[in-house]
């Protein structure tokens, strides 16, 4: 409403008494102003106002030259109830004394709840300024290593803490193949930036700087974990477990005994591609042959993938061969002679002496990620080893993929065939009626090797070794032989 | 002093403890002539009241302020010695919050000082202007009042008095002639309409509406005029117009408009509005403000 007050104000302007109107008196405007007015001639003089400017006027200057009263109001206190009276400026400061103290016994106590990390920690504080300048520069930002671990695997083996001079060249090796090491390396040369060790509740014990010794002294009762055991370039350093505690630092590997036992140099764990020759020397591994891999029904875009990969000559990513629990005997990881006693009773239909070739792809994948110069010798040896299997109650032999035939034509024989047990050229099989065969030369000539008298039931197990032998038949009968299979002796 | 009549009715004991409460016997006042002055107050303010009402209303009045002005009114030294103590220098600091300069407000102050004091007689007495003072507000509110009025009396007197010169530079002499205003297009409804709207409006209301529509004073000197806080005069001054506007509607409505029409007429340029506006607005009612010394 645009021109509402232009017409108002010509209205009102309009209405405006003028002189026919008696003005309030001054002491009647003093006394509307002063308010003391009774409320009825209050109203009259307001409406009179509404009509003569004048007198608006007149009250206007006077207000504003109007002292304005100073007044103080004095409040009397209002009742409170006497729970609100604990909230008071003291009962406050109190409190929040309390919870402070609180706070600080917490933190105080925490670290104090494992005393052997705590201790340790201590120690390690007090060798980590020798160690960050010495020996190793990973002392303290192991710390922020381990923690990265977590994230990145492969990144904390660049700063895997090692206490000797082969970790220190394997630790260097990795950082030159990894980027993220580079990282981990301005922390190492700056010891000081870990901030975990300047924070007695959270700080982590930096294991890889204190000696051998002092750890084993100070942490009797710890589990550990050696990572090197999964480690396969031995440099890892200690991780943390699933849940992020601190776990104590593992024992390392002295340089003297890291060839033996499971160093991963010797290729002997991680590399499947090596079994088939270690099957062909120690005929104690057993490996069923591994399932097709599942294919993508009706997945155009994988099988062109396989397609092209074959035809570029790119290989798949390595499947593993099936791997039975326990089939994996000691045995065969160890030196001959060692008997395993991991197979079950109950042998499923079909056992092989070796396994299948997995897929020409996965070996050749395989082979990439082992040593370059292992490749031709497993493969040769994997070409020459025969492959036997028990299929239907008969012994089969196969030198070839695919080509299986009888090992054990023989037709009088009404032997059926249980177990078979090759050890390159030293193939022993058993089956029924505690019947066991042994050849020396490859299944070419069979030779029936008698146990016991007392010798019952059908062989479940056949442990071979270069001289002594040990087999099981299913009525718990253990029969071992020391001079390759001439005398036999019941256990 | 002027001798009226004697508050007969007036319970002696009551008007004792009045007179010794004003302390007017300090300034040489009498019982009597105190009697009087109470008398003269309720027979201005309340004529037709009981002597219980009147005893009642003496008791709101100034009476201290009262028996000093009347004492002063009178001519009692002791009377003028204490309210120029009191006032004299109050009274040059009211004329200087009014009049905004010193020179006029010195001027101001000394015309009210000579009125007070009383410079015309009649019957032979000195008339004073302190005996209009009835003690309602307070001595000190009632000079502001009589300040203020004194100044807006001056300002319209000059205002009146142009010399030629002024009104040349004005260009009093290019204006248009009163033949030349246009015709009136405007409905005469509308005028009617708002009048009717603005009838029923409330004093107060109407007193915020003149005081910002043809005042222009602010919210602030709307609200301590009033009585409430300037944010409330801003709220009831909205209000105001929707109201006005809607009831300006209805009044076209029911004079036989269509309500487009209602709407076209209220935006219809004001100037065609058949009013004399000039001569409300310049209005001049200096007499409004000497009718109580012309009573005396």
């Amino acid at each position: 409403m645009p021109e509402l007050p232009n017409l108002l104000r010509q209205r009102l302007a309009a209405t405006q008494t003028g002189e026919t109107q008696a003005h309030p008196d001054a002491d009647t405007l003093t006394a509307y102003m002063e308010q003391s007015l009774p409320p009825a001639e209050s109203k009259t003089v307001v409406a009179h106002l509404a009509l003569c400017e004048p007198c608006r006027e007149v009250v206007a200057l006077s207000y504003a030259v109007m002292e304005q009263p100073v007044t103080q109001t004095i409040l009397a206190p209002a009742p409170v109830a006497r729970w609100r009276r604990l909230f008071t400026p003291v009962f406050g400061a109190a409190a929040a004394v309390a919870a402070m103290a609180v706070i600080a016994v917490m933190v105080l106590q925490l670290p104090q709840k494992n005393p052997t990390q705590s201790s340790n920690s201590a120690t390690t504080g007090s060798a980590a300024t020798n160690s960050a300048v010495t020996n190793s520069p990973s002392s303290q930002p192991a710390q922020e290593a381990q923690q990265k671990e977590q994230a990145a695997p492969v990144e904390s083996k660049a700063a895997a803490p090692a206490p000797t001079q082969q970790a220190d060249a394997r630790l260097s090796s990795a950082r030159s193949d990894l980027t993220s090491a580079k990282d981990t390396e301005a922390r190492l040369e700056n010891p000081g930036g870990a901030r975990a060790a300047k924070k007695p509740g959270t700080e982590i014990p930096m294991v890889a700087s204190v000696p051998l010794s002092a750890k084993a002294a100070v942490q009797p009762k710890k589990d550990y974990v050696n990572t090197n055991f999964f480690d396969s370039s031995n440099s890892d350093k200690v991780a943390l477990d699933s849940q992020g505690n601190n776990l104590p630092a593992a024992p390392q590997p002295q340089l003297g005994v890291s060839n033996t036992g499971f160093n991963t140099a010797n290729n002997k764990i991680t590399m499947f591609a090596d079994l088939p020759a270690n099957a062909a020397g120690k005929s104690n591994v057993r490996l069923l042959t591994p399932p097709p891999p599942p294919e993508h029904l009706g997945c155009t875009i994988c099988k062109f993938a396989q397609s092209t990969a074959h035809t570029l000559g790119l290989h798949s990513p390595v499947r593993a061969p099936a791997l039975r629990a326990g089939a994996l005997s000691s045995s065969a990881l160890g030196g001959p002679g060692m008997f395993s006693g991991a197979i079950e009773k109950n042998q499923p239909a079909e056992i092989s002496a070796a396994p299948a070739r997995a897929d020409s792809d996965s070996f050749a994948a395989s082979s990439s990620l082992s040593a370059s110069a292992m490749a031709p010798s497993l493969r040769k040896a994997e070409s020459a080893a025969p492959t036997w299997k028990v299929a239907g109650g008969k012994l089969m032999k196969s030198s070839g993929p695919s080509q299986w035939e009888d090992a054990y034509p023989i037709a009088s024989s009404t032997m059926e065939f249980s177990i078979v047990n090759a050890r390159g050229n030293d193939v022993w099989a058993g089956g029924s009626g505690a019947s066991l065969i042994h050849s020396r030369d490859g299944g070419q000539t069979w030779e029936t090797v008698k146990l016991g008298v007392n010798a019952t039931g059908t062989i479940v197990s056949i442990l071979a070794g270069t001289m002594s032998v040990q087999v099981k038949t299913s009525d718990n009968q253990t029969w071992t032989s020391t001079d390759g299979g001439k005398t036999w002796t019941q256990n | 002093m002027s001798s009226g009549p004697r508050p007969a009715e007036a319970n002696a004991l009551s008007l004792r403890t009045l007179f010794e409460k004003s302390g007017g016997e300090r300034y040489g006042l009498t019982l009597q002539a105190f009697g009087v002055v109470l008398e003269q107050v309720a027979v201005k303010y309340v004529p037709q009241a009981s002597p219980q009402q009147k005893l009642e209303f003496w008791r709101d009045l100034k009476l201290e302020e009262l028996a000093l002005a009347r004492a002063c009114a009178a001519g009692h030294d002791a009377a003028w010695q204490a309210f120029l103590t009191r006032f004299r220098e109050k009274l040059y600091d009211i004329a200087r919050g009014i009049t905004k300069e010193d020179s006029s407000a010195r001027d101001l102050a000394d015309s009210l000082y000579a009125d007070l004091y009383g410079t015309s007689e009649k019957d032979g007495r000195r008339v004073s202007r302190l005996n209009f003072y009835m003690g309602r507000g307070s001595l000190e509110g009632w000079l502001r009042t009589v300040l203020a009025q004194e100044f807006v009396n001056r300002y319209r007197k000059t205002k009146r008095l142009v010399s030629l010169e002024e009104q040349a530079e004005e260009g009093v002499q290019f204006s248009a002639s009163p033949s030349s205003q246009p015709s009136s297009p405007l409905d005469s409804r509308l005028g009617a309409s708002l009048d009717e709207a603005l009838g029923l409006l409330s004093g107060e209301d109407r007193l915020v509406l003149a005081s910002y529509y043809l005042d222009d004073r602010t919210l602030t000197e709307i609200g301590r005029m009033v009585g409430v806080h300037e944010s409330t005069i801003s709220r009831r001054l909205e209000k105001l117009l929707k109201g006005l506007r809607k009831q300006v509607l209805a009044g076209l409505v029911s004079r036989g408009m269509n309500r487009v029409q209602a709407e076209e007429a209220l935006e219809a340029d004001v100037r065609y509005l058949q009013v004399d506006v000039t001569r409300k607005l310049q209005e001049n009612r200096p007499a409004a403000f000497q009718q109580d010394k012309g009573s005396d």
